[in-house]
């Protein structure tokens, strides 16, 4: 056990170090502090409801950088070892190949979370500047989208380790709308006669993560209270789809004939 | 046996409708412990994709590839096995020191380990000084000797090398040479692919010629050393119609400076070496000529 312990924990610290040293990362957080600013410009054109205004705004610009670095940061973890060969050195070492999933996908992780601490710390600050209430339920709503990103992260890996970059955006992007009205599949599924049709809608309900059962925005923007049961099934919802994709990586890529 | 290949067969699907190619046919070979074995061919003739089945990169479609007894492509069997590739495939962004500390984090070393080895390994391959650089901004003769290290880091038993020797110049060739023979002679087991035939002859114990994925030929140094060995001979004469005269039968070519190059026979040797106590002629040099390996080569 502690061997797989050492070599995940070198996987993660290359892959984090890595990923720090490449000019997009500071890219990535230089575009996100911008937006936060621009956001602030927003809420003062907007006639009254400032606060609304630049909170909406903030958890949106969180929100889609959870899917750009996800993204972003994953397109190289496996095909770009793939791409630059350098997995024919790291697989012909005594190293599990499930460990080599599980290092590069907590190194990313890692660094998506340094990305989303950056991205909080600002979003706090433009709110504490421009005397906005900075309450626990601000904390709360972000600590769900965070757990939103590791949803995402999982599924990046997943399509990661078979698809090509252009599939992996394309797939990655529509898992997240279609993640956010599943909702609404749901809903129109209820309410239809069709059978055939209700079947396919609750298939499409069933297979993609409902990513709205992890949104708690509307805590901080509407003042809610929060539901600590409700909280406790989301974040076991969402642990279940993480773990999924994960295992489902491994599987696949066990089984990845590296031509 | 170090490296044990039974019945191996490797196919790739490609192409639209995902036809079948195979790669590698029936590959039947075994490297003993503490020999080596040369592997030759032309471009695409299967000894890269070889390499990455006994390296356990690749899995056989059918047969078994054994490392010490253990499937290549469980993770136990490499824990004694280094790998050298053509081109040094490395992350852009680390520096070699992260680079080794990644491997030897893999490869199960704790920190002092690492340390320990890079620093006895950077001795041995003269890269002190560079562990701090992007591995990058190095040359490709710096690059590849990284590459050694990385392989060697670990202490392995058995060596696995694709092209070792590519991009290294005259004097790190021969280094390397003596490196890898030093490793054999200490009872370590060395495959390795080269289109350097010099590389080939001083390194091998045994060579296998393949060919479209099945093996052409295999055989030891000595089966080839046997079959028709030839020399080259470099010499200057001022009398050559009494040399072509003692000398029969022989390929003769004046060069540009006025020196000849001869091809003889091994029991030839003997005459030309008393023409030359006779002052007939000045020889510049012999070289030995394997023509056997060119014919299975080509």
């Amino acid at each position: 056990m502690n061997v797989y312990f050492y070599q995940i924990a070198a996987l993660s610290r290359a892959t984090i170090i890595e990923n720090f040293r490449n000019k997009s990362f500071a890219t990535f957080l230089v575009t996100g502090g911008m937006l936060f600013i621009a956001s602030v410009l927003l809420g003062r054109m907007a006639v009254g409801d400032f606060n609304r205004v630049i909170l909406d705004a903030g958890f949106w610009i969180i929100g889609m950088f959870g899917l750009a670095s996800s993204l972003f940061f994953f397109l190289n973890a496996i095909q770009g070892e793939i791409r630059r060969k350098t997995i024919y050195i790291l697989l012909s070492r005594p190293m599990k190949r499930w460990v080599f999933i599980l290092g590069k996908f907590l190194g990313i992780l890692a660094v998506l979370l340094m990305v989303y601490l950056a991205l909080s710390t600002f979003f706090i600050s433009i709110l504490y500047l421009n005397d906005c209430i900075i309450s626990i339920k601000l904390i709360f709503s972000l600590a769900s989208l965070f757990f939103e990103w590791c949803v995402l992260a999982s599924f990046s890996l997943l399509l990661s380790v078979f698809t090509s970059n252009l599939l992996h955006g394309i797939f990655l992007t529509s898992l997240y709308f279609i993640g956010h009205w599943s909702n609404y599949l749901n809903a129109y599924a209820q309410n239809t006669s069709d059978l055939f049709l209700k079947k396919i809608l609750i298939a499409l309900y069933t297979a993609f993560p409902n990513l709205e059962a992890l949104n708690y925005r509307s805590l901080t923007l509407y003042d809610e209270t929060p539901d600590f049961l409700l909280l406790f099934h989301s974040f076991l919802t969402g642990s279940g789809w993480i773990m999924t994709a994960i295992a489902a990586s491994i599987v696949i890529f066990n089984r990845k004939n590296l031509v | 046996m170090a490296i044990e290949l039974t019945d191996v067969n490797y196919m790739i699907r490609s192409g639209f409708f995902l036809r079948s190619k195979n790669i590698i046919e029936n590959l039947n070979f075994s490297v003993p412990q503490g020999t080596s074995m040369g592997l030759i061919g032309p471009n695409g003739a299967g000894k890269t994709t070889t390499i990455k089945l006994c390296a356990g990169i690749i899995e056989p479609g059918s047969g078994k590839v054994m490392l010490n007894g253990i499937s290549a492509h469980k993770s136990e069997s490499r824990k004694k096995m280094g790998l050298v590739t053509e081109n040094q495939y490395i992350p852009a962004y680390l520096t070699v020191k992260e680079w080794l500390t990644l491997l030897g984090g893999v490869s199960g070393l704790s920190r002092d380990e690492i340390k320990t080895s890079t620093s006895r390994l950077f001795q041995l391959f003269e890269l002190e000084g560079l562990s701090d650089k992007r591995i990058h901004t190095l040359s490709k003769g710096q690059t590849q000797r990284v590459g050694f290290v990385q392989a060697m880091l670990h202490d392995p038993k058995i060596l696995i090398l694709d092209e070792p020797m590519s991009g290294m110049d005259p004097v790190w060739r021969s280094r390397l040479c003596e490196i890898l023979v030093s490793f054999r002679n200490n009872g370590g087991t060395l495959l390795f692919s080269s289109h350097i035939m010099t590389d080939i002859l001083r390194l091998s114990d045994s060579i296998m010629v393949i060919e479209s994925g099945k093996i052409k030929w295999k055989g030891t140094m000595g089966e080839i050393c046997e079959s028709d060995i030839q020399y080259q001979l470099l010499f200057k004469t001022s009398d050559i119609s009494t040399i072509t005269r003692k000398i029969a039968g022989s390929q003769l070519e004046q060069q540009p400076d006025g020196s000849y190059r001869m091809i003889i026979r091994a029991e030839q040797q003997r005459d030309i070496f008393k023409l030359a106590t006779l002052n007939l002629l000045y020889i510049s040099s012999i070289t030995p000529l394997y023509p056997g390996i060119e014919e299975l080569y080509s």
